[in-house]
């Protein structure tokens, strides 16, 4: 159910795309944490009007969240008294994009509902409120649930390091496929690979190999020409790291955004890897005898 | 034994080479379209796929044979009922006689476009609430999914009655009132009720597209979701009996 076009209701509704009562200001803030099997939607009423908060406060009224997902059949709602609350959802049920609103919707019947911010067009007038008629509609936000929730735990699946052509001499990133591929010139795959399996210098492998490569793919996403969601639509990858990034508050793909921002989102993906780096080299050099 | 799916380029080319593979979806060969290394292991475990045509090779009812896929695939979540890949395999391969023989054989002599027919039934295209119930195999599944209750007697009493009538599925599934879980049941629920006038009117199936569309317009003002389920159940049988009168 999607609220973001005008609609005639039979009584005055405070929402931003109408102005049957102003001030009509009804939005909220929503979070989404991905977690281990479930989603869990984190919501806070913004703006709130105090004529209608009285009616919540007096049981007559509650904040009621709207969930739907076309695309696995899910429809659901998650009714609160509070203005700032939780809802969790099942990780099985949702993926693609869902659309989430926020009502303020009866409870009671209310028979001479008025608002002091009614159009003028109402004059003094009542209404009959029904239960689960809404008295406030939000504008529909929505967000993206991809299943990696955290693609961390299966770089693999993101980054594919293979052997270069003969000819190659340097590092080489292609972003244009499910995984981005980094081929590396032939003599140095064959030392890559015989070095990956240490676990003494992982944090070293990820510094000197997949960080570029990460840093390479964030700028290619940086494009000012690129179409961000047709090439999330058809790059796995970059559906991956984008959503992981966007729930830790990196929009690397925003090409306004400070350029800094793609080796900050790549030290956030592999988890520290200076740190890991440094030690890895304090291990290897420190003096066993000391 | 895990159940096998379609690798993403093996899907995407038989969906571009549906013009050129139209005799095997017109006889029902599609089998030979695929080849094992198109195939990867999924995680859903499952035993071996439901017999979905009868002894004299005629396909089963829908309802008969939406019982014997979503047991079949009781585990499945709906995440991975989303997925193309599983879908474009089942009907090509283990059903490929069932959905040639359900969706192929009439609709092809008839279709203007039988591509898109192919598209449609075949294949699991898009990402709406109606591509769920357009696969020749996914539609099974949903239709048991969204109506199976373990607390009834009969689990699946209510699958039943959704499949009792086409324009059922068509008037609530295809559109947004159908992911609505309580709607849907009272509906359900209601259409049991008056089964037997239904049955005696001639144009039942006018009767539930236009009943279909007055609860819609009723949703226009009401959140359905939060109605109490006696005003649901009072506001459905009204409306209903209404249509049946006029």
């Amino acid at each position: 159910m999607n609220f973001n076009r005008t609609r005639s209701w039979p009584h005055p509704v405070v929402s931003p795309l109408s102005d049957d009562v102003s001030p009509n200001n009804f939005d909220f803030r929503l979070d989404v944490w991905p977690e281990h099997q479930r989603w869990l939607l984190g919501v806070e009423v913004a703006d709130e009007d105090t004529h209608l908060a009285a009616y919540v406060r007096a049981g007559k009224a509650s904040y009621v969240l709207h969930v739907e997902c076309k695309r696995t059949y899910f429809r659901e709602s998650f009714r609160s008294n509070n203005s700032r609350f939780e809802m969790p959802i099942p990780g099985e049920r949702l993926f693609g994009i869902v659309e989430v609103s926020l009502l303020l919707v009866a409870t009671a019947d209310l028979d001479d509902y008025q608002h002091p911010g009614q159009h003028k067009d109402y004059r003094n007038g009542t209404f009959s409120v029904g239960i689960g008629q809404p008295i406030a509609v939000a504008q529909t936000k929505t967000f993206e649930a991809f299943l990696e929730a955290d693609p961390i735990l299966k770089l693999s699946s993101i980054i594919n390091i293979r052997k270069g052509e003969a000819d190659q001499k340097t590092m080489k990133v292609n972003c244009e496929s499910d995984r981005v591929r980094v081929d590396l010139p032939p003599d140095q795959f064959d030392r890559y690979r015989s070095l990956r399996a240490d676990p003494a210098i992982r944090g070293l492998l990820a510094s000197t190999v997949i960080l570029p490569a990460l840093m390479d793919a964030f700028y290619y996403l940086r494009n000012p020409d690129l179409d961000v969601d047709e090439f999330k639509a058809n790059h796995r990858w970059s559906r991956c790291v984008l959503g992981r990034l966007e729930r830790l508050g990196l929009d690397v793909a925003n090409a306004n955004s400070d350029n800094g921002i793609c080796l900050e989102a790549a030290q956030l993906l592999l988890r520290e890897p200076l740190r890991r780096s440094l030690e890895d080299l304090n291990g290897l050099f420190s003096d066993p005898r000391s | 034994m895990s159940l096998e799916f379609l690798s993403r380029e093996a899907t995407d080319k038989l969906v571009k080479d549906v013009a050129s593979n139209l005799e095997a979806y017109r006889t029902g060969q599609t089998g030979v379209l695929i080849t094992q290394a198109d195939c990867r292991m999924s995680r859903v475990e499952a035993v071996a796929p439901p017999q979905l045509l009868d002894d004299n090779g005629e396909i089963k009812a829908d309802a008969e044979a939406s019982k014997l896929i979503f047991q079949w695939l009781s585990n499945l979540t709906p995440v991975q009922a989303s997925d193309e890949r599983l879908w474009a395999l089942l009907t090509h391969r283990e059903f490929a006689k069932y959905t040639q023989k359900r969706w192929g054989q009439q609709r092809f002599e008839s279709a203007k476009n039988p591509d898109a027919v192919v598209l449609d039934r075949w294949f699991y295209r898009g990402q709406g609430l109606r591509t769920c119930v357009h696969n020749g195999i996914s539609r099974l599944w949903w239709f048991g999914y969204l109506t199976y209750d373990a607390n009834r007697a009969n689990p699946f009493e209510l699958t039943d009655v959704l499949l009792s009538l086409q324009d059922i599925q068509t008037a609530f599934l295809e559109r947004s009132l159908g992911p609505c879980r309580p709607l849907l049941q009272a509906v359900l629920e209601t259409v049991r009720k008056h089964d037997e006038v239904l049955r005696n009117t001639r144009d039942r199936g006018d009767v539930i597209q236009e009943w279909a569309k007055e609860i819609k317009l009723y949703g226009g003002s009401y959140l359905l979701d939060e109605l109490p389920s006696q005003r649901l159940e009072f506001v459905l049988d009204s409306t209903l009996r209404s249509r049946l009168r006029t």
